[in-house]
């Protein structure tokens, strides 16, 4: 059986998303108010406001802690001149094989926070499937886009 | 070919249809919405209408003037647009599918629409919509990679050629009757239904309701029955519109299949564009033994998202004689596993759980709604018909994976079309050490997934370990849980 992948991403990775999944996971803090309104409207109990607003600050607060880690320690890619291969999840853990000569592009890209921590993603897109290894440093992520471009480059190019 | 050129002016009237086409749902919506109040006289006032049709006209004629197409060399190049010039270069490579067809416009002149499709990039090919059929032929010979060996010397008579399959009118209405359109023309029937009784006066609809309920239980069964009637009338109007004299012939690099009552249309699909077969038995088809043959090709194009009807209708029996004619490549043994015992219960419960959201839903919603608590025996079938289809196995070059949604599919896959391998777990699955597969395909522009959900553990692994370009055949690891099924024929057994 195929080893777990060798590489791992950037520890940058873990602050740079405590910020962003911090960020992203506010949007559930609307839950809280909206169960207001519907509790004024004496649709529901008062207790559950409680509830909610306990669950959604937990899930930030996970977010913007624990969770980043064991997202990054989980992390896992590796690229060698036949296939790409990716293992990454926390409650759901994937194993994504990507055969070199299906690639049709790679990209890097940089969000303002990935960027404030001098980190890049990864963009692997095939005729069916859109893949992203996240969170590598600049010149790391920029090697690697190099390197499967030009692996991708050898191999046959038809779909 | 070679000058640039223009389309028949015929095309400036489809343009005009495309036109009103697009602008169909806000014509609707002004036509509906628009009746609100005594301020909707505006969008039919004459003004109005007459600015909208010479806008209309006017935008037609000058798109066909600027609209022009010839060939350079090994591209096809077109160039349209009024206010944005657009020039779009096809290289004869890039080419996946190239369809010819004529709509009653066409017909009345006898002209045909020429649409070259893609894969790769944003731009869905382009499609030529007025010129003589003989002109067509011509640029589909020079485009299509037929014309790679034969270069030229051979003029392909198509008319000489037999169909290897035709479609019987037998089959047509049988498909038209068993098609899971039935089940999108209903709701179709029921929603345009339930807008009426919006449309009606309010007072009426509650009258009508009053008496409907209170006097007659046969009536409202009546009705129902009367919409099911329409539903599958309407589904197999559909089908013999799409699918008459549907026949599929063979050439050397392409399989060309020509169907159509109103509107004819000839798609050529190259071998070497082919990402998949598919064989699906739908729910009402497989208690008569009938399935349905796709190819997945990757092509962008008007029907995106859909793949391609390769036969509408075929014994079962038939079937894989067919790939073996039509797709010799796909004609494949592999050995075969089936997911593990303990995956049942995890295939029950996941068809188990949509169905429980739609009882809370009902129960909630619609007087009576508790009673739809009869479902969960049918949820738990469904579940056990989703584990007995369930089924993949390969070869050195070949993946067949059976799995049922609703309706039971057989995909067969070449190992180097794959595009990516996804193996996948989640806690659960880790206690029971099974996981999850999925294997992508190039097909119209999103691509296509086919699933093997739940099998054991360390053949998931294996068949990752396949999916590399520098592996041949999984170690085969016999356990318990599996059934070799060497007979290829098996993958449509009769069963269940």
């Amino acid at each position: 059986m195929r080893p777990d992948p060798s590489q791992k991403i950037d520890p940058k990775a873990i602050p740079a998303w405590r910020i962003s999944s911090g960020l992203s996971s506010l949007f559930w803090w609307i839950l809280p108010f909206i169960y207001g309104f519907i509790a004024l409207g004496g649709g529901a109990p008062n207790w559950g406001i409680w509830v909610i607003s306990g669950l959604v600050v937990l899930y930030t607060a996970l977010q913007a802690s624990i969770i980043q880690t064991i997202r990054w320690k989980r992390w896992r890619y590796q690229i060698d001149e036949h296939e790409i291969y990716l293992k990454f999840g926390i409650f759901i853990i994937r194993r994504i094989l990507i055969p070199v000569n299906r690639i049709q592009h790679v990209d890097t890209r940089q969000g303002p926070i990935l960027r404030s921590f001098g980190l890049s993603s990864v963009t692997i897109t095939t005729a069916a499937t859109t893949h992203e290894i996240p969170a590598l440093s600049d010149e790391v992520a920029d090697e690697v886009r190099n390197r499967i471009s030009n692996l991708a480059r050898e191999a046959d190019q038809d779909v | 070919m070679f000058e640039p050129r223009r389309q028949h002016p015929v095309a400036s009237i489809t343009e005009v249809l495309k036109s009103i086409r697009e602008l169909l749902i806000p014509i609707i919506i002004v036509f509906i919405f628009g009746g609100g109040g005594s301020g909707n006289s505006f969008f039919f006032s004459p003004i109005f209408l007459s600015i909208f049709i010479s806008y209309l006209l006017v935008s037609s004629i000058l798109s066909w003037w600027r609209y022009t197409f010839y060939i350079d060399g090994d591209e096809l190049r077109v160039e349209y647009g009024i206010i944005v010039r657009q020039k779009s270069f096809i290289p004869k490579h890039r080419i996946q599918v190239i369809n010819i067809s004529s709509g009653i416009i066409q017909r009345m002149f006898g002209l045909v629409s020429l649409n070259v499709q893609t894969a790769g990039g944003s731009t869905p090919g382009v499609t030529i919509s007025a010129l003589t059929r003989e002109d067509a032929e011509e640029l589909k010979s020079i485009l299509s990679t037929e014309t790679e060996t034969t270069e030229g010397a051979t003029v392909i008579n198509e008319e000489d050629e037999e169909p290897l399959y035709a479609l019987s009118w037998k089959n047509l209405i049988i498909a038209g009757s068993t098609s899971a359109s039935f089940g999108i023309a209903l709701s179709i029937i029921g929603t345009i239904f339930s807008q009426m009784q919006v449309l009606v006066d309010e007072d009426a609809v509650l009258d009508y309701a009053e008496t409907f309920f209170k006097t007659d239980v046969n009536f409202i069964i009546a009705l129902i029955f009367t919409l099911i009637f329409f539903a599958w009338l309407l589904s197999i109007v559909g089908n013999i519109l799409a699918y008459a004299n549907f026949t599929i012939l063979k050439k050397k690099k392409e399989i060309v299949i020509k169907r159509g009552l109103l509107e004819k249309r000839t798609s050529s699909i190259p071998y070497s564009r082919i990402q998949a077969v598919r064989i699906q038995e739908g729910l009402l088809r497989q208690p008569f033994g009938f399935a349905t043959i796709y190819v997945d090709s990757a092509s962008f194009g008007e029907e995106s998202g859909k793949s391609t009807v390769l036969f509408p209708l075929i014994k079962k029996k038939d079937a894989w004689e067919f790939i073996r004619t039509m797709v010799p490549e796909y004609d494949q043994q592999v050995e075969s596993v089936r997911p593990p015992k303990r995956a049942l219960r995890r295939y029950i419960i996941r068809s188990l759980i949509p169905i429980i959201i739609l009882i809370v839903a009902l129960y909630y919603l619609i007087p009576y709604g508790i009673l739809s608590i009869a479902l969960i025996p049918v949820g738990v079938y469904l579940g056990y018909l989703r584990f007995k289809a369930a089924k993949i196995g390969v070869n050195d070059d070949t993946v067949i994976v059976r799995y049922r949604v609703l309706a039971k599919t057989t995909a067969i896959v070449r190992k180097y079309r794959i595009q990516a391998f996804t193996g996948w777990d989640n806690w659960f699955q880790r206690r029971k050490k099974l996981k999850s597969l999925s294997i992508s395909v190039a097909s119209s522009n999103t691509g296509a997934d086919f699933l093997a959900k739940d099998f054991e553990e360390n053949y998931i692994l294996n068949l990752i370990d396949w999916g590399s370009p520098q592996f041949s055949k999984p170690k085969k690891q016999h356990q318990q849980s599996d059934e070799i099924e060497p007979d290829i024929t098996d993958w449509l057994d009769a069963g269940i």
